[in-house]
């Protein structure tokens, strides 16, 4: 919303600074994003007159103009604009002036020929962005003038930002307003004369509403007599300043007049309109009407129209018709000022892709009681200004004429809800300030008549904010904290998850993040088993994140895939996240770990050149999650061979503590990885954090005094016979005394024979109580062997 | 043999008389008896040449030593020894000195020749040589045993064996350390699900029929009606509809919004939601606590400014600026010369809002405040783009560790 400082002062007196006006304004509430400065001081600059015009010897876009600048002696400049003509009054800026462009201007040859300065375009000399021709000046002006008598000084233009509840303030007279509020100030509105002609208008022109509730006021004047004309050199600079393109006398003034009040207007020349008898109407379902914009425009019954008698000539709000606007020829003009349904015209806006400084302005709610001094205001300037006159009287046509609303508060409700003392008299001051009128005021509270443009008071609260805010945020104290504890929220899964973050990186791990959306091709590669439970978002941005991510393995092996391309080789990678399944009822969410690791990295320094193999990298994975799950307190975890398109044959497995699927473990699919021109394992892993038991505090076991006897077995057996297998199998003659089972080696080769291994492992006997003679050991020992070779068929071949 | 070294023994060979070598030689002092004094610098070689030297000089059959003599040679013997460069070096002061052709047997010798009443003086002069010549060889044996390198020494220079370097995703280490503050000051982490509904996430928070963000171009909307949560509000109503007031959380979570992701915007982010509803919360409470917030999180002194503003689910509602953490407040290119960077979003809990949740706006009152955790980590860690937080690359995140 861009507000020109010299407009606003129109309005209010206002001495401050442009910094002092800035913290002003942001601070109640309506926040300067930006000052900007438009034009200079022009110094050097003057007004000049073409006096001859012939054309460049080398350029045919470029033409020589021979200029009067007030000295006398006729200069030669070089010109591209279009529109140079003989006698033509425009800007000049000679050699050596630095243009508020920040552009400084040099003797030059251009194409040969010497130019002596420049003949200048609105944007050369910073008033607006428009470059589609020199200015082109009132003929009256005299060569020599100082620019800076015709455009005037520099401008300063605030850039607001107008929060959605304060409509009133999308205008200069609303931000003069609230100004005189929070100053104190008066507010100065602008005269209105008006010489209105004989006839009246209401024998020229009918309103009749159809839908009083999408429209609940109407007004109509009708100006007659008008000369269409370019406006006055002011009204053109402050609507470019305002970023409003100027078109003639008699549309200006109306867009004039919405950014001076607030109030959008709309003037159709009459002679085009068929009958007397404005229609506010709802469309014909496949209505098509012409808009301004030179569109046509398929309605529907959920639009607005205005209509004559035969055809929808405006949409209510947003924008006329083409084939009623105003032409060089107008004379007779139908002025509308009109409130329309907020709600409405925001629908209509954006069910036609319309969003017009019209629309904008009644989506965001207009002041009904406005209406017809703004239109008064707007036939005002097109007497003065397009010499037209308006007709007697005006037609308002306001079905819905509403009372004012009321509202009350209590004094120590708002010093208690601000934290702040404000004495009473101070409190109803900002009030009268803010132009709410007392119907009844006590030392209780008060209730006021709230003013039609403050449409967002409806509630005590709503007034608490505008004490809060005139009275000064800054006023609100920081005192030390005062704590509270207010036990309620059950925060145990956060903390746990808070610690196991610490505890991951601890181990080396980078923590990665992902987006919560993905590719569904990407879920199909890498987690197959989950196609069936998508949720595919009816709306997504793009195809890359159309899906929620069902498991973090994908983005897990993408983001090793896109580290190992930038070589980084080494990589130790978490994330913990949420995940989404389609369920039966909506989409179950889940809280996963993944880990993902590729190369050497938990190699020592001397030892990172050797290739890393399968079987270092998911046992060292592995190794990874089982010492993971103990921190979590979970020990008991089995691992079972698992079939997975996304990772290598019979190099995968489920995670399982009991009967429940923790997670899976494995290398990725050597085609997978192929693709992303990876050459050696990756090792991914999932780990679901929803289902892990809740943590037991541990109680003491008592730590054994008595010494422990260890014997070491290898056996050979049969290459598919598992380290489970031969767990289960030794657990099956294990005496109590049995007391640890390490395995620690693991040899094939050729000598063994086919499909044969051997696999060595270290027995660990203790009686708690007394020292195990070597004759009972020996006894619980053989019974093992014997058990093993009985049940898995395995040959002893080693025993120490 | 070099020029100074000829010279050298010319003089001490000449004369019995005090001097000290002028040819600039360091090595070697001779004494103003016609025995030689040295006073050895550090090569083998060196030492050598002077025992060359001893051995020249024993021809010349010196004149027997006086008891001063003695008492010199002792000094300067056990200077002498302290200096040894090394074990060899120490084994040859040990032969110059107590060796069958070293010293000793000159002290005794002229131990024999003295006055009959002279003898215990010569006496106790030569016991005394022997012990601390004694003393002397044995110090600086272990002085240098101390200092040598042993065969199996290390290189401690060399790269350690480094266990790799993990480290916490940025925007977690800030919600960690969001959460750690105001849990000091009594508040709780509540959580919610990202999938929420249009009620926890807009009607219960008082946002219009037809406001914006419920728009399927702003929100994303699952096909069965409920949505991705755009903000971590709809944990306030969760907390509030399963617990009476007073409830006083913090919300740390994902949220999303429908934002074609540039430098600032992401498809999905993190926000952290505070609230604290009881009898008589003021506006100047959550000035307070987002005052100790900032000093907390930006250092001593920082403060919290208020700018009013307009949220549908607080009145009155205010943006909150902390003093710029880089300049203090002076002004600079990260807070644009305005000494305060914007952080949150918050106000007094609308009474639509309670009335939402079943409690009742005359009898509490609430604050709430929300803060982008994106923007607090790029601020605070001068990230320059948000995709990086989402890009993963791991020389990115070690930085952080």
């Amino acid at each position: 919303m861009l507000i020109p400082l010299s407009w606003l002062k129109d309005y209010i007196e206002l001495h401050e600074d442009v910094d002092a006006l800035r913290e002003l304004l942001t601070f109640s509430g309506l926040e300067v994003e930006a000052v900007e400065t438009h034009g200079s001081d022009f110094e050097q600059i003057v007004v000049a007159e073409i006096t001859a015009i012939s054309p460049h010897p080398n350029a045919d876009k470029l033409t020589l103009c021979t200029i009067e600048d007030g000295s006398g002696v006729p200069q030669t400049v070089v010109c591209g604009a279009p529109n140079v003509r003989v006698g033509m009054k425009t800007i000049f800026a000679p050699v050596g002036v630095t243009l508020p462009n920040g552009l400084t201007l040099k003797k030059a040859k251009i194409r040969g020929v010497e130019s002596l300065g420049m003949l200048c375009a609105e944007d050369e000399l910073g008033l607006s962005k428009a470059h589609d021709g020199i200015m082109d000046l009132a003929a009256d002006l005299s060569p020599g003038t100082p620019a800076v008598d015709v455009l005037g000084g520099p401008e300063i233009v605030f850039d607001l930002e107008v929060t959605p509840n304060r409509p009133d303030c999308l205008s200069v007279i609303g931000v003069a307003r609230e100004l005189a509020a929070i100053t104190g100030r008066e507010l100065k509105l602008p005269e209105t004369p008006l010489r209105e002609g004989r006839e009246s208008t209401a024998d020229r022109a009918k309103v009749r509403i159809d839908d009083p509730e999408a429209c609940p006021r109407y007004t109509a004047r009708v100006l007659t007599g008008a000369h269409v004309g370019p406006s006055p050199d002011w009204m053109q600079k402050r609507l470019r300043l305002c970023g409003i393109r100027p078109i003639n006398n008699l549309v200006d003034i109306t867009n004039y007049v919405m950014l001076e009040t607030g109030q959008p207007l709309h003037a159709f020349d009459q002679s085009l309109l068929h009958g007397d008898t404005v229609i506010v109407r709802r469309a014909a379902e496949g209505e098509v009407m012409q808009t301004l914009d030179d569109k046509p425009r398929k309605l529907s019954a959920e639009h607005l129209v205005i209509a004559d008698a035969g055809r929808a000539v405006a949409v209510a709000g947003v924008m006329g018709g083409a084939d009623s606007e105003i032409r060089d020829n107008t004379t007779t003009v139908l002025l509308e000022s009109a409130a329309f349904q907020s709600s409405r015209v925001r629908a209509t806006a954006k069910s036609l892709g319309m969003h017009t400084d019209s629309s904008y302005r009644f989506a965001r709610g207009c002041d009904m009681n406005n209406v017809e001094w703004v239109s008064r205001r707007a036939a005002s300037l097109m007497q003065q200004h397009a010499g037209a006159t308006p007709l007697k009287g005006v037609v308002d046509v306001w079905p819905g004429e509403r009372s004012p609303v009321q509202v009350s508060c209590r004094w120590k409700k708002i010093t208690d809800l601000i934290g702040v003392d404000i004495p009473v008299d101070t409190m109803r001051g900002y009030f009268h300030r803010l132009g709410l009128k007392d119907v009844e005021s006590s030392d209780e509270g008060c209730t006021l008549e709230i003013p039609s443009f403050r449409d967002d008071l409806r509630r005590e609260v709503d007034l608490i904010e505008e004490i809060a805010r005139l009275n000064g945020l800054d006023k609100i104290p920081a005192r030390d904290p005062i704590g509270r504890i207010v036990p309620t929220a059950n925060d145990r899964p956060t903390r746990r998850l808070m610690n196991l973050w610490s505890r991951v990186a601890a181990m080396g791990f980078n923590e990665i993040m992902n987006y919560s959306l993905t590719a569904p091709e990407s879920l199909n590669a890498l987690d197959p088993n989950a196609a069936a439970r998508q949720e595919h978002l009816p709306n997504p941005i793009s195809q890359d994140q159309a899906v929620l991510r069902t498991s973090l393995i994908p983005q897990m092996a993408e983001t090793l895939a896109r580290n190992y391309a930038r070589q980084n080789h080494e990589l130790s990678l978490f994330e913990i996240g949420t995940i989404f399944l389609k369920a039966e009822t909506g989409v179950e969410e889940q809280t996963r770990i993944a880990f993902g690791q590729l190369g050497p990295v938990h190699r020592p320094a001397l030892d990172k050149q050797r290739p890393v193999s399968d079987t270092e990298a998911f046992y060292g994975l592995k190794g990874v999650v089982e010492t993971f799950l103990k921190s979590e307190g979970v020990h008991e975890v089995t691992f079972i061979p698992l079939e997975d398109k996304s990772f290598a044959p019979g190099q995968a497995a489920d995670i399982l503590l009991g009967k429940t699927h923790l997670g899976r473990i494995g290398l990725l699919a050597r085609e997978l990885r192929e693709d992303w021109k990876i050459h050696e394992p990756v090792a991914l892993a999932e780990i679901i954090l929803d289902v892990l038991p809740k943590r037991k505090t541990p109680v003491m076991k008592p730590v054994p005094t008595m010494p422990a006897t260890a014997r070491d077995t290898a056996l050979i057996l049969d290459r598919a016979v598992t380290h489970a297998e031969i767990l289960a199998c030794i657990q099956k003659a294990a005496p109590y005394e049995l007391e640890d089972v390490q395995l620690f080696d693991v040899f094939e080769g050729k000598k063994l024979g086919e499909n044969r291994k051997s696999m060595a492992y270290r027995f660990t006997y203790r009686n708690p109580k007394k020292t195990l003679t070597d004759k009972a050991v020996e006894k619980f020992h053989g019974k093992i062997e014997a058990r093993l070779m009985q049940d898995l068929g395995a040959e002893i071949v080693g025993r120490g | 043999m070099e020029p100074g070294r000829n010279s050298f023994f010319a003089l001490n060979l000449e004369t019995c008389g005090y001097h000290q070598d002028t040819a600039s030689d360091p090595i070697i002092l001779s004494s103003p008896n016609p025995h030689i004094i040295l006073s050895s610098h550090h090569s083998v070689l060196q030492t050598n040449i002077i025992l060359l030297c001893v051995s020249l000089i024993s021809f010349y059959k010196p004149c027997p030593m006086q008891l001063e003599d003695i008492q010199h040679l002792t000094d300067t013997a056990v200077a002498d020894i302290a200096a040894a460069a090394d074990e060899t070096a120490l084994e040859a002061a040990r032969v110059r000195y107590l060796g069958r052709k070293g010293k000793l047997p000159d002290i005794m010798a002229a131990l024999k020749t003295a006055a009959p009443e002279q003898r215990p003086q010569y006496g106790q002069a030569a016991n005394q040589f022997k012990t601390r010549v004694g003393e002397a060889l044995d110090a600086r044996k272990s002085a240098l045993a101390a200092t040598a390198t042993p065969a199996n020494a290390l290189d401690v220079t060399r790269p350690g064996d480094l266990p790799p370097l993990g480290s916490i995703h940025p925007i977690r280490q800030i919600i960690g350390r969001v959460t750690e503050i105001f849990d000091r000051i009594g508040f709780t982490v509540a959580t919610g699900p990202d999938i929420d509904s249009v009620f926890n996430n807009f009607d219960a928070l008082n946002t219009p029929a037809d406001h914006p963000s419920r728009d399927p171009q702003d929100t994303f909307y699952l096909e069965d009606g409920s949505l991705l949560r755009c903000h971590t509000s709809p944990v306030q109503v969760r907390h509030m509809l399963k617990h009476p007031p007073p409830v006083r959380i913090i919300a740390p979570g994902r949220a999303y919004r429908r934002d074609t992701p540039d430098a600032t915007h992401s498809a999905n982010f993190h926000q952290v939601e505070g609230l604290y509803v009881d009898k008589k919360v003021s506006m100047a409470d959550l000035k307070s606590d987002l005052t100790y917030f900032a000093g907390e999180v930006l250092g001593p002194g920082a403060k919290a400014r208020f700018r009013p503003h307009f949220f549908p689910f607080t009145e009155p509602s205010v943006e909150v600026d902390f003093t710029c953490h880089v300049c203090k407040g002076k002004g600079c290119r990260v807070c644009k010369n305005s000494g305060w960077i914007e952080i949150a979003g918050a106000g007094m809990v609308d009474p639509n809002v309670f009335q939402a949740v079943n409690y009742d706006p005359d009898a509490v009152t609430g604050y709430a405040f929300g803060m982008g955790l994106e923007r607090i980590a790029m601020i605070l860690l001068e990230i320059d783009d948000i995709r990086r937080l989402y890009d993963n690359d791991v020389r990115f995140l070690r930085q952080f560790a």
